[in-house]
């Protein structure tokens, strides 16, 4: 058997369709009107931001340029040598010199305190030695 | 009646035209803002000049063309107008920069800085007129300096004179005097026309060049016998007269081209002068022996300083390179190492043992020459007017920058040892206490 198609092209389906479609049609219409309305500040904003950001470059920019002014190697050759700075290789080579001897604080025990028993976590300093320490710096 | 239509149709015809325009300015406004000039966008989306060290010395903010460091290295950078670049890089490097791309140089800000107040407070002291330092790198030729005297701030060009804003390093050209003869001794000695020990008759004056010579002279007092160590000690012209007395005219022309005197400068798009060598045909006696104390010829701050680096880099020529990555430029063997070497030694003698009081620093191994140029005006060289030089390097035994000074006019000392040496000592002061570089103990100081 052969089914047979058959198109239902009367009036009432017509008015039916076209009724649809101008629902559908305006409802999206609608939408997009709402969508639009919804999101008005949007570009605004943007705009403003646009706006905002050249400000904040430009300030941005012209603190740089004055950061660089202010520490270029003129102005800190300059207050080098006024603040009594002298050059590396100007000053004259140091040989040696004496390191004066810190006296040591009044209070300090001539041996270090014997660990009590009742402290005993098995931890016991060695006893610190009195003898003079020398130090010898060698440029290399 | 029929004027008054016709009229009245004209007013509508205007207020619809513009209307129109109207509607079309206010469009433009509304999608992509109405242009604002062009002037603005070209100078705002103009690229950068910076230093090596990433210092910006040329950049645009807020459509205006600022040069943060002011006077440093102003000559060199140069200015731009309301468009296109005026003058120094801003003009050699206008297309690129214009298309955006940002410019990087081999200049280090603090020896640029070192330099110019150096040559400034030389030439003040001196009252001199004018004067340039260079400063480059020993083993590639970047140019770490290249100082102008007087100062010149691209901030505000309009308020200095064209002279002010002279590159004078690369652009000036003089008599590279005395100096020269470090550099003809190393050629000497690299041909075996001369040992550093070989013994001179050295009287004060001498006659040189047969029938169309002249009498040449030295200017400071010496041992009626020198060594070639002391000719350059000393720095006798009568003893540089004897050093060349066997050198082919050709060879030593061909030396000194090889050096890089009156050849142009292999740097890319900068403008640079070439300076002057006689042509070999006027080469006689007297042009030999005077050219070997350099008269008769001519020279820019910035071929000295490349000449003596060919003796601080172990005999090899390095162009000198001002942007990063602009090509390689040229490499040339000029004397052999070994009279590299030598020649190390004998310069360093001349400041250890003649003028350490003005161009040594205690503890360090500086090398170099000075020259004292008569300035030739009116066809003449005259007797007021000089140019005070000095060439170096350091350290001497192993080098890592060459300088090159030169000051015009002064009025007060203008011996090479008296203005320029000094001004060498303290660029090198400077950059060997950037460096770090401990200074050597006096007893354990090698043999040189």
């Amino acid at each position: 058997m052969i089914a047979r198609l058959t198109m239902d092209t009367s009036a009432p389906t017509w008015r039916g369709r076209a009724m649809r479609y101008v629902l559908i049609y305006m409802v999206l219409a609608l939408v997009l009107v709402g969508v639009r309305y919804a999101t008005h500040d949007v570009r605004v904003n943007l705009r403003a931001a646009a706006d905002r950001e050249k400000v904040l470059i430009a300030q941005r920019d012209t603190l740089e340029v004055q950061v660089q002014t202010l520490t270029t190697p003129q102005r800190i050759r300059e207050w080098a040598f006024t603040q009594g700075m002298r050059r590396f290789a100007e000053a004259e080579p140091k040989m040696n010199a004496d390191i004066p001897t810190i006296p040591l604080p009044a209070n300090l025990p001539a041996s270090p305190p014997e660990p009590s028993s009742d402290a005993g976590v098995g931890l016991k300093l060695p006893p610190v030695s009195q003898s003079r320490l020398e130090v010898r710096t060698q440029w290399k | 009646m029929e004027v008054k239509i016709h009229n009245r149709s004209r007013v509508m015809q205007v207020l619809a035209l513009a209307m129109f325009t109207l509607l079309v300015w206010a469009y433009a406004q509304l999608e992509w803002g109405l242009p604002q000039g062009i002037r603005r966008t070209v100078v705002q989306s103009r690229g950068s000049i910076v230093a090596s060290d990433g210092s910006v010395l040329a950049r645009s903010v807020s459509g205006k063309r600022v040069y943060p460091q002011g006077t440093l290295a102003g000559q060199v950078v140069g200015m731009m107008g309301s468009t296109e670049g005026l003058e120094g890089l801003e003009v050699a490097y206008n297309n690129s920069l214009a298309a955006g791309e940002d410019l990087k140089l081999t200049l280090d800000p603090r020896t640029q800085a070192n330099a110019e107040a150096a040559l400034a407070e030389g030439v003040k002291k001196h009252q001199g007129e004018y004067g340039s330092v260079v400063v480059i790198e020993t083993r590639t030729g970047r140019v770490l300096a290249a100082a102008s005297y007087p100062p010149f701030n691209p901030n505000e060009w309009r308020t200095y004179s064209p002279d002010a804003r002279r590159n004078r390093p690369f652009l000036d050209v003089f008599e590279p005097g005395s100096t020269i003869k470090g550099l003809v001794v190393g050629a000497a000695l690299n041909e075996g026309h001369t040992t550093p020990t070989t013994v001179y008759d050295t009287p004060m004056r001498r006659y040189v060049g047969g029938r169309w010579g002249s009498t040449i002279g030295d200017a400071v007092d010496h041992p009626s016998q020198l060594t070639t160590k002391q000719v350059l000690r000393y720095s006798s012209n009568v003893g540089m007269s004897h050093i060349v007395e066997h050198f082919p005219a050709a060879d030593m022309r061909n030396y000194l081209s090889q050096y890089g005197f009156g050849q142009d400068v292999a740097l890319p798009v900068v403008s640079t002068s070439t300076g002057r060598l006689q042509a070999l045909r006027k080469w006689d006696d007297l042009v030999r022996a005077t050219n070997a104390f350099g008269q008769g010829m001519s020279s820019t701050t910035l071929q000295l300083a490349a000449a003596f680096n060919v003796l601080a880099n172990d005999g090899l020529y390095v162009s000198p390179r001002l942007v990063e990555g602009s090509g390689a430029g040229e490499r040339r063997e000029v004397v052999r190492p070994e009279t590299a070497k030598t020649m190390r030694v004998l310069l360093q003698a001349v400041i250890d043992d003649g003028i350490f009081h003005a161009a040594g620093i205690k503890g360090y191994a500086l090398g170099g020459k000075t020259g004292t140029a008569q300035v030739v005006v009116d066809g003449k060289y005259s007797n007021s007017l000089y140019d005070s030089v000095f060439a170096g390097f350091f350290p001497a035994d192993a080098p890592r920058v060459t300088v090159a000074v030169m000051v015009h006019g002064a009025k007060l000392d203008y011996h090479g040892s008296q203005l320029a040496a000094p001004i060498y000592r303290e660029v090198a002061s400077g950059m060997l206490s950037e460096w770090g570089a401990a200074p050597t103990v006096a007893d354990k100081k090698p043999e040189q």
